[in-house]
């Protein structure tokens, strides 16, 4: 078969009429079944069994009918002028789908059972797009199909990029981590009890819902919820603090034993997990957004966070977010250096939101307050004056409290290749994005903020979005053009 | 960063120098874009008209809350028009050599620019109404999440065609 045949539009196998109409009919059925349901439920004299024959046939014809014109519309070529692989396709809404070759991450060939019975390939084409990344041309016949594939393959240069993986993976070790059993406890101990106790309701709600636990074992032996008239037993709230204790260090040993960081120049490295094991490789290439968390205690036994956040491919997004707990902070500056984070020392710039975010995020925060009447109204409550005082007191000098911490631990730092975001009032979080690897920014104004020139700024990246909330226009602009002419002079590939 | 060393230069870059976006023109949408918008929200107007309609007379108990809920959708619906005006007065594009850039919305003003070397796909698409009016919408993809995809709606359709041409050439060219 000759390639400059997709040079000119192409439909899909003729028999492929029969995939688009099966797959109506399916949606139909799928969508009109509890009609058929009602017609055998019902005694129907025969006029309206005749009635509904003839709305069937119409649907059926006009099913059919559908399928034709969706597929005679469906049409694809290979552009060789513009680089594209183009696509037109839809009936009512037309829509027409250009996909440059250098933008193809990947082509597939697959079959499900009616394709095979057919005699048909699916072509599977993948770019690393947000929303629609995949486009599937459903019905191809095999010489085709391999054809296209192949011949998109070789546009896209994918081969090169495979083998030159491939070389890299035979690689010699530089260092290696891993995380031993006393650390992993450590690390139990000191992480999010809030978790722990979550996994423990839920695990108790399953339990119950399962074995109707009220039936079997005597009340005594279930754990109750705090009881206004019945005080609770300092020993239960002990036995209860050792439980949430005990899962959430159970938690972590499951998700990060045996934990193993190897560098070698082939990349990171990175292996976890007691029930799934986890391998991941981290290319510097590849990583989009790094963030470094600690807290307090995490600090003082030099335990630090660090989460990767990769591309997210459509075929596992689970493997686009990886963390690792418990590096050190020797550590943690060779896996920067490797990333080529350098410490940002001398600023291009240091931005801190306006004044302004206290005061919006306080009032944003004194909203839930506003629950109180509604709640009190809806359950009949008669909470006491003196109660609803002291609350409303409390709550709202935490409230205060945390939100001036927040706002002064809100800073954005610009070295030349890297934008660090600083936030978290018990948590201290790091945001570092490399800037030529990002893909678009933005920012947005409300009108009531339009007086006051001031903005939020988001950068896109692959991995993730980094917003900066109220600050100077200006100072945004400029930060913008910055960040746009590290990345438009830039030849290199961001992944 | 070893590997790099070698070619490692550290110019001091003058900030102020650089191109600025501020300094674009924007290009208007298609005044069709505003028939689109006014159309959409008389059918919503008029769907929610008609179900007034038919409670008022159907629903004798509740004429009076019809009532005031037929004046409290009035003013909702004289702001969604004047919004529309709005819209199509203040979105708009621009394309400059290296990347586009796209204004949208009134009370919510959001400026989004993609560098065409990282845009992902772009394609064009109409729906029924597009088709009557003979406008078209743009939609350009990144792999920044779907926050920064950017969806041109409202361009003459030819405009769109050709936009959707430059803008393949240029990712092309630059990618």
């Amino acid at each position: 078969m000759d390639s400059s045949n997709f040079h000119r539009p192409q439909r899909q196998s003729k028999i492929g009429v029969i995939l688009v109409f099966g797959n109506s009919l399916y949606l139909l059925f799928k969508n009109l079944w509890f009609l058929g349901i009602y017609f055998f439920m019902n005694e129907l004299d025969s006029q309206t069994i005749l009635n509904a024959a003839i709305v069937a046939t119409i649907i059926f014809i006009l099913a059919l009918a559908y399928s034709i014109l969706y597929f005679s519309r469906f049409v694809f070529l290979i552009n060789p002028r513009t680089e594209e692989f183009v696509l037109q396709k839809g009936v009512f809404n037309s829509q027409t789908i250009s996909l440059p070759f250098n933008k193809i991450q990947q082509v597939n060939l697959r079959r499900n059972l009616v394709q095979r019975l057919i005699g048909v390939y699916s072509v599977l084409i993948d770019t690393a797009g947000s929303k629609e990344k995949e486009e599937e041309i459903k019905a191809l016949s095999r010489i085709k199909a391999e054809k296209l594939a192949e011949l998109l393959i070789s546009y896209s240069r994918l081969e090169e990029n495979i083998q030159q993986e491939e070389k890299e993976e035979k690689a010699a070790e530089d260092w290696h981590f891993s995380l031993n059993i006393l650390q992993l406890l450590k690390l139990g101990l000191i992480s999010n009890y809030l978790r722990g106790l979550l996994l423990l309701i839920t695990f108790y709600l399953t339990l119950k819902d399962q074995f109707f636990l009220n039936k079997f074992i005597p009340p005594e032996f279930i754990m109750v919820e705090p009881n206004l008239d019945s005080p609770l037993s300092v020993w239960k709230i002990i036995l209860l603090l050792l439980a949430i204790i005990t899962v959430t260090v159970a938690d972590t040993f499951i998700k990060y034993y045996g934990l193993r960081l190897k560098k070698s120049n082939s990349g990171l490295q990175v292996e976890m997990g007691l029930r799934k094991n986890k391998k991941v490789s981290l290319k510097a290439k590849r990583v989009q957004a790094i963030e470094i968390l600690n807290n307090p205690f995490q600090q003082r036994l030099n335990l630090q966070k660090i989460k990767f956040f990769l591309a997210s491919s459509p075929n596992d997004p689970e493997k686009s977010i990886t963390t690792i707990p418990g590096i050190s902070q020797e550590l943690l500056s060779k896996i920067l250096g490797y990333m080529h984070v350098n410490p940002i020392k001398k600023q291009v710039t240091q931005i801190i939101p306006n004044k302004l975010l206290i005061f919006k995020k306080i009032s944003a925060g004194f909203l839930p307050l506003l629950l109180i009447p509604i709640i009190s109204k809806f359950y009949n409550l008669n909470l006491p004056l003196k109660w609803l005082i002291i609350i409303i007191s409390v709550y709202s000098v935490i409230l205060l409290g945390y939100q001036l911490l927040y706002f002064r631990s809100l800073r954005l730092s610009f070295s030349e290749e890297f934008i660090l975001k600083n936030s978290g009032v018990w948590e201290n979080k790091q945001q570092y994005l490399e800037i030529w690897k990002l893909q678009a920014v933005s920012i947005s104004q409300p009108l009531w903020y339009r007086k006051k020139n001031l903005v939020t700024l988001t950068f896109h990246s692959a991995g993730g979005d980094v917003s900066f909330e109220l600050i100077d226009r200006n100072k945004a602009e400029s930060l913008m053009d910055y960040v746009l002419y590290k990345i438009e002079s830039t030849s290199r590939g961001w992944m | 960063m070893t590997s790099n060393q070698a070619e490692f230069e550290n110019k001091q870059l003058d900030i102020n120098s650089l191109p600025r976006f501020t300094e674009v023109e924007f290009y208007r949408l298609d005044h069709k874009y505003l028939i689109k918008l006014n159309i959409r929200t008389g059918i919503g107007a008029l769907v929610i008209l008609g179900a007034l309609i038919v409670g008022y007379f159907l629903m004798i108990e509740f004429k009076i809350l019809i009532l005031w809920s037929a004046i409290l959708f009035l003013p909702i619906f004289l702001w969604l028009f004047y919004r529309n005006f709005e819209l199509q007065k203040r979105n708009g594009y621009a394309l400059r050599e290296r990347d586009i850039i796209f204004k949208r919305g009134f009370l919510h003003e959001k400026i989004t620019i993609v560098p065409f070397n990282r845009v992902q796909h772009v394609s064009a698409r109409k729906d029924l109404l597009d088709k009557f009016l003979g406008i078209s919408s743009l939609a350009i993809f990144s792999a920044g999440g779907s926050a920064s995809d950017i969806t041109i709606s409202g361009l003459l359709s030819r405009n769109a065609e050709a936009l959707k041409e430059a803008i393949s050439k240029r990712v092309s060219s630059n990618g």
